[in-house]
């Protein structure tokens, strides 16, 4: 599990990476792939957690990551790149921990 | 509305949907008043009105701009009623460009991520805040730093001679809205057109008002808010706004979706429209919340005493002053979280779980499809219904199950589903179309193990609590926090609905006694309330006006305010203070409401003022001294809710789309735009996905113009009523409405199978061939429109093809709404070859 972890880890950051490259419109299919990444990602994190292994505080800090790409997906008003990039970071944090997990 | 002279319907199919406000309707026609529908379709409504006019669907604002146009240009307006009470003679930024200069786009518009920028549509040197908290918030707008209208009042030029003032703007604006335009792209005659104009203006004015009645014809639309912005201006420029017989009624879907908005189920605001917080804009901490969310001038200004009640009601002893009253435990929103973002986020595995309470998705929601495939990779549905749904069978019966893409048992959704009480089998309140907040009993018990929905609600609560009641996690917080004392009232663990509706009433925290009115309300947590547009509903402990059944008498005022309640403080009409000239004078005996009692300096007159109640007609606002709340509106600035106190037939703030309504086409069109280079509304949220697929304009692969409709004999998602026989026989299973032309060039006849078909999705139902739609002849070309009811599904007695099937998902720009009511199609005659249709019609 740890090695998936890492992998869709670092699945998740590449997709983040991308969509700010590419700063898409809102319906782009970036912020698509993204999402998906991130969510995959954290349904690892909740099976490790419900197999015992201690994953709630990253689950937290990925929900927000999350929470945050989404608001670029679907925005009220224009789309918030400033805290798209600081979510990014923490992702990127986060990967590195994920992948020592284990 | 039984005291108006000329009523337009439009945009709702009011006789067959809301017969019970029709009968008003119906009054006012016993009366003499003139009833007109205008409508795609010639239904029961416009069978009983003295003039039916027909309009492609989805060309509304056409329609009404060609009114605005006609009424501005024929100087038919009411001169003394708008000059005084609209901000018509108002400045606007001298770099507002409208969309003529544009090719379709106002100002400020940035292409990049399709949202606008609103400083040019400013008073000029003014920075206006939005009338609706709930609008600025989302509109991301910071009014930082701005000079506000607490400052000075907006500039004016009363000879509207100058540029940028908003009545030349206007007439700039709708100068291409003439006859001839409105009838080339509606497909409305011009004289039927004219017809219409001629009985609103001659029914308008001192003596005589008019009223427009509207449903879901107008809000499902990618430009649904501007719809009703038309038709605002329309009755702002002719006096038809807080008069007896005026306004503007939007009649809701079912009984109490008023109420649902006001007490909301909605994610952007909170209780009696009061702004959510949100996380991407400047409401990190409680004091900024307030300094922006909180209008210099208007009624608005009292915000703060309204959320720190509402925020003592849901935390109680936890909202202290010390802790900002318990401002950090609110959730705060990050964007858009309505409907179909959120079916699109379960189809991309962001949502792992629902609740569906008195809805039916599968059937109810556009692109139908695409909705099964969401409620798939869910890990678990909660459904309560008092029937099953569609929504609760699509892993074994829905349409992907029928032709293979899916298999039952590879559906991880877990769904449960829990039989719910019925309206007579529990106690509560329902509120309808004009505020009226009306009790009702419960009358027997709910069968075997079904509960209400506040049972429901009340368990889950009280469960959660007690999991979460030992963690230390900061986001258990709120859940701990969140006062829950409301008693159990029988041996199934229902509670009693009084004590709710007491606590959206409102309290004083010492000694928990009910306010009366939301006067009442303090900003200093003395005082706790649900919901404060509501205060006044139970006004003391024993007191429950919204059970209260006196009408008025045969000397009444009509406004029979002993029966139930109507928020705010059992006003029968809004913005009353408008029935009066600028002096306080009734505009004429026969429209009469409210006046100025100079002896008693007062106002008084046959309804609760909406007003402050002895503020004089004269009063004017001393600006030396930097005016605040209703101290900087004047004695004759009835529209207390809007910062300037005036009625906006231009609007610098607050809408996410332009601050005049203008003519797009659908997002799907078998036309081009014949205004504008623009085809649709660029401020759409569109969500372009897999299975989200939109058409080209005027694609010849789907040349006909699609609207869905409901019936009277099977109610909204339909499965209460197709599994009643004695209503299903009527309404025995679907179909599409035809007109003729169409039928005889694709020798189909009625009861004929045909398919349906759009890049989402395609469905078989009989056909019904009926001169109720007539071909429009558009831009050059003949273009026929058919109509289908969306309320069938697989269940019950009456079932066929789902129509949202064939719908796709995009949003109004203010409020995300769905569009189910202009889309493009294909048709031919015959039968699917597989039951659930192909995944895309092509």
């Amino acid at each position: 599990m740890a090695s998936e972890l890492a992998d869709r880890g670092e699945t998740a950051l590449r997709a983040v990476d991308q969509l700010l490259r590419d700063r898409p419109v809102k319906d782009g299919p970036d912020f698509s792939a993204a999402i998906m990444a991130l969510s995959t990602l954290r349904d690892t994190l909740i099976a490790r957690h419900r197999a015992g292994a201690p994953a709630l505080e990253p689950l937290g800090r990925l929900n927000g990551v999350l929470t945050v790409v989404i608001a670029g997906h679907y925005p009220l008003g224009k789309v918030p790149w400033p805290h798209i990039e600081t979510a990014r970071d923490t992702l990127a944090g986060l990967v590195t921990e994920l992948a020592a997990m284990g | 509305m039984a005291n108006s002279d000329c009523i337009i319907t439009m945009g709702s199919n009011m006789a067959e949907n809301h017969p019970i406000a029709w009968r008003f309707a119906m009054q006012a026609k016993a009366r003499g008043a003139t009833l007109i529908h205008v409508d795609p379709r010639f239904t029961r409504t416009g069978a009983m009105c003295d003039l039916h006019a027909p309009i492609r669907s989805g060309s509304d604002i056409a329609f009404l701009g060609g009114i605005i146009r006609h009424i501005l240009e024929n100087d038919l307006w009411f001169r003394d009623y708008a000059m005084a009470y609209t901000n018509i003679a108002t400045i606007i930024e001298d770099g507002f460009e409208d969309v003529d200069a544009l090719d379709g786009l106002f100002s400020g518009f940035h292409k990049e991520d399709g949202h606008y920028e609103v400083g040019t549509w400013q008073y000029r040197g003014k920075q206006v805040p939005s009338p609706l908290a709930e609008h600025h918030v989302s509109s991301g707008e910071t009014m930082f730093g701005a000079r506000h209208l607490g400052e000075s009042p907006p500039p004016e030029d009363p000879t509207l001679q100058h540029p940028n003032c908003v009545y030349q703007i206007m007439r700039r604006h709708f100068a291409r809205y003439t006859p001839e335009m409105v009838q080339q792209t509606t497909g409305c005659p011009q004289d039927v057109f004219l017809k219409v104009c001629d009985a609103l203006v001659r029914n308008s004015g001192r003596e005589r008002t008019s009223a427009f009645a509207y449903a879901v014809g107008w809000t499902h639309h990618s430009t649904g808010v501007q719809i009703i912005r038309a038709a605002c201006i329309i009755q702002a420029l002719l006096g038809n706004i807080g008069r007896p017989g005026g306004g503007i009624l939007a009649l809701r879907g079912h009984t109490s979706i008023q109420g649902s908005t006001d007490i909301p189920t909605l994610y952007n605001m909170l209780p009696t429209y009061l702004a959510q917080p949100n996380a991407m804009q400047a409401h990190t901490d409680f004091k900024t919340f307030l300094q922006k969310e909180t209008p210099e001038s208007g009624w608005w200004h009292n915000f703060p005493k309204y959320i720190v009640s509402l925020l003592k009601a849901w935390y109680g002893e936890h909202a202290q002053l010390d802790n900002n009253f318990g401002f950090d435990l609110l959730p705060k929103i990050t964007g858009d979280h309505s409907q179909q973002p959120m079916s699109l986020l379960m189809n991309h595995g962001a949502v792992k779980g629902l609740f569906v309470l008195g809805q039916n998705p599968v059937v109810g929601n556009v692109n139908s499809d695409l909705v099964e495939r969401a409620l798939s990779k869910l890990d678990w549905m909660v459904v309560r219904d008092f029937a099953m749904t569609e929504t609760a069978e699509f892993w074994q019966k829905g349409r992907l199950v029928q032709r293979g893409e899916l298999r039952p048992e590879d559906v991880g959704t877990e769904v449960f589903f829990l039989p719910s009480a019925i309206g007579p089998e529990k106690a509560g309140t329902v509120t309808n179309t004009n505020r009226l907040i009306q009790w009702h009993d419960k009358v027997c018990d709910a069968p075997g193990d079904s509960r209400s929905d506040a049972w429901f609600i009340h368990h889950l609560a009280t469960r959660l609590k007690r999991l979460y009641a030992g963690s230390t996690s900061r986001r258990d917080a709120a859940l701990q926090a969140l006062t829950w004392d409301y008693p159990e009232v029988d041996d199934k663990g229902e509670i009693d609905a009084a004590t709710v509706l007491k606590e959206i009433n409102g309290y004083t925290v010492a000694d928990r006694k009910q306010i009366a009115s939301f006067q009442a309300l303090k900003d200093d947590g003395s005082t706790a309330c649900g919901g404060w547009l509501y205060a006044g509903v139970f006004p003391d402990e024993t007191h429950n006006q919204a059970r209260s059944r006196i009408p008025d008498g045969p000397d009444g005022s009509g406004g029979h305010h002993g029966w139930a309640f109507a928020w705010p403080s059992n006003r029968r009409e809004m913005y009353n203070r408008a029935s009066a000239d600028p002096e306080g004078k009734p505009w004429s005996e026969r429209k009469r409401l409210l006046w100025w009692d100079e002896a008693e300096q007062k106002w008084t007159g046959n309804d609760v003022p909406d007003f402050e109640a002895t503020k004089p007609p004269g009063y004017r606002p001393d600006w030396s001294k930097r005016p605040r709340g209703m101290e900087a509106l004047s004695g004759a600035d009835p529209f207390i809710m809007i910062p300037g106190g005036r009625s906006l037939l231009f609007v610098p703030t607050g809408l996410k789309d332009g601050p005049l309504p203008a003519h797009y086409e659908p997002v799907e069109s078998p036309v081009h735009n014949p205004f504008y280079k623009q085809q649709f509304n660029p401020a759409t949220k569109l969500w372009r996905q897999p299975g989200n697929e939109y058409h080209d304009a005027a694609d010849p692969a789907f040349p006909h113009v699609l609207t869905t409709f409901r019936l009277t004999e099977l109610h909204c998602g339909g499965i209460a009523t197709r599994v009643m026989p004695h209503t299903a026989e009527l309404q025995p299973e679907a179909f599409v409405e035809i007109p003729p032309e169409l039928a005889a060039d694709l020798d189909v006849r009625s009861r004929d199978w045909v398919v349906l078909s759009t890049k989402r999705g395609e469905v078989e139902v009989r056909a019904m061939v009926t001169e109720r739609l007539v071909p429009f002849e558009i831009g050059g070309r003949r273009v026929y429109q058919i109509g289908m009811p969306w309320v069938f599904g697989w269940g019950g007695y009456a079932n066929g093809d789902i129509a949202n099937v064939l719908l796709c998902m995009y949003g109004d720009a203010n409020t995300s709404i769905h569009s189910t009511k202009a889309f493009t199609c294909a048709l031919r005659k015959g039968r699917l070859a597989h039951p659930g249709g192909s995944a895309h019609g092509q």
